[in-house]
C-alpha cells in the first residue's frame, strides 16, 4: 500500500467552504507542487495557471492535467493581465 | 511573503478572492493509530508557518486584503510503516526527521497495535477578499 494523503478529505472540504464551486472561474495556483490541489478542482475550473518552481513537479503535473497551463516559474516572474484572475490559491506555499 | 500576497492582490478581480493554505506553527505530531507518539524535528518550519501568518496580518493591516473567511483543519498522512512515513518527511518536507526518541516510541505503540503510522499537521485556510481601491 502506498501513502495515504488526507484520506478524511479535510482539505477538500476546507476548500469548499471557502469555494463551493470553482465552475467557470479563471483560477491561479502558486505552489501547485504535484498538484494534489489542483486535483480538488482542476476539472470544474474554466481555466487554470499552476505555477511552482520546480521543473521537476511541473513535469508530473502536465502529465496528468494536460489541460492546465503549468509554468515553473515563481509569482514574480509570472507574466498575467491584471485582474484577470477569479480565485487565487497559495498552496502550502506562502 | 507580503509581496507574493502584494501580486496576487494586482492579479485577481475586484470580485474575486486569494486563498491561502499553510501549516499553522503547531508541532507536527506522529501518531499511531489515535496515540501521539512524538513529534516531527522540523527545523525552521515552525519560524516559516509563522512567518506566513504574519505575513497574511501584514496584507490585511496594508488593506490589501480583507478576512472573508477562516479555519483549520487537520491534514494527515499515512504510511503502512515507520521507515516509509520517515522517508516521506526526508523526500517532501524542506526540513524535518522523526527523532530517535519518537521513533523509538513509536515503535513500541505499533508492537502493540495493527494501527498505521501517520503524521498529522494542523493547517489554516484563509479566504482573501481583495479591498477597492
Amino acid at each position: 500500500m502506498a501513502l495515504l494523503e488526507d484520506p478524511e478529505q479535510h482539505e477538500s472540504r476546507a476548500l469548499a467552504r471557502m469555494v463551493p464551486s470553482f465552475s467557470g472561474l479563471r483560477v491561479l495556483e502558486i505552489g501547485c507542487g504535484d498538484g494534489r490541489v489542483t486535483r480538488l478542482y482542476a476539472s470544474q475550473a474554466r481555466s487554470v495557471v499552476a505555477i511552482d518552481p520546480s521543473p521537476e513537479s511541473i513535469d508530473a503535473l502536465r502529465l496528468e492535467f494536460a489541460a492546465v497551463d503549468a509554468r515553473a516559474i515563481g509569482i514574480e516572474e509570472l507574466e498575467l493581465p491584471p485582474h484577470s484572475i477569479d480565485v487565487a490559491i497559495f498552496s502550502w506555499s506562502l | 511573503m507580503v509581496d507574493a500576497l502584494r501580486r496576487a492582490s494586482e492579479l485577481v478581480r475586484p470580485t474575486g478572492c486569494v486563498i491561502d493554505l499553510h501549516p499553522t506553527s503547531a508541532p507536527a505530531l506522529v501518531l499511531i493509530g489515535d496515540s501521539i507518539s512524538g513529534h516531527v524535528d522540523t527545523g525552521g518550519a515552525k519560524a516559516r508557518h509563522q512567518a506566513a501568518t504574519d505575513a497574511v496580518a501584514t496584507a490585511v493591516r496594508s488593506r490589501l486584503f480583507v478576512v472573508a473567511d477562516t479555519g483549520e483543519f487537520d491534514f494527515s498522512v499515512y504510511a503502512d510503516t515507520l521507515d516509509e512515513l520517515q522517508q516521506h518527511i526526508h523526500d517532501d518536507w524542506r526540513e524535518g526527521h522523526i527523532g530517535d526518541v519518537t521513533f523509538a516510541h513509536s515503535l513500541a505503540i505499533l508492537r502493540a497495535t495493527a494501527q498505521r503510522p501517520r503524521v498529522r499537521e494542523r493547517v489554516v485556510i484563509n479566504r482573501l477578499q481583495p479591498v477597492s481601491a
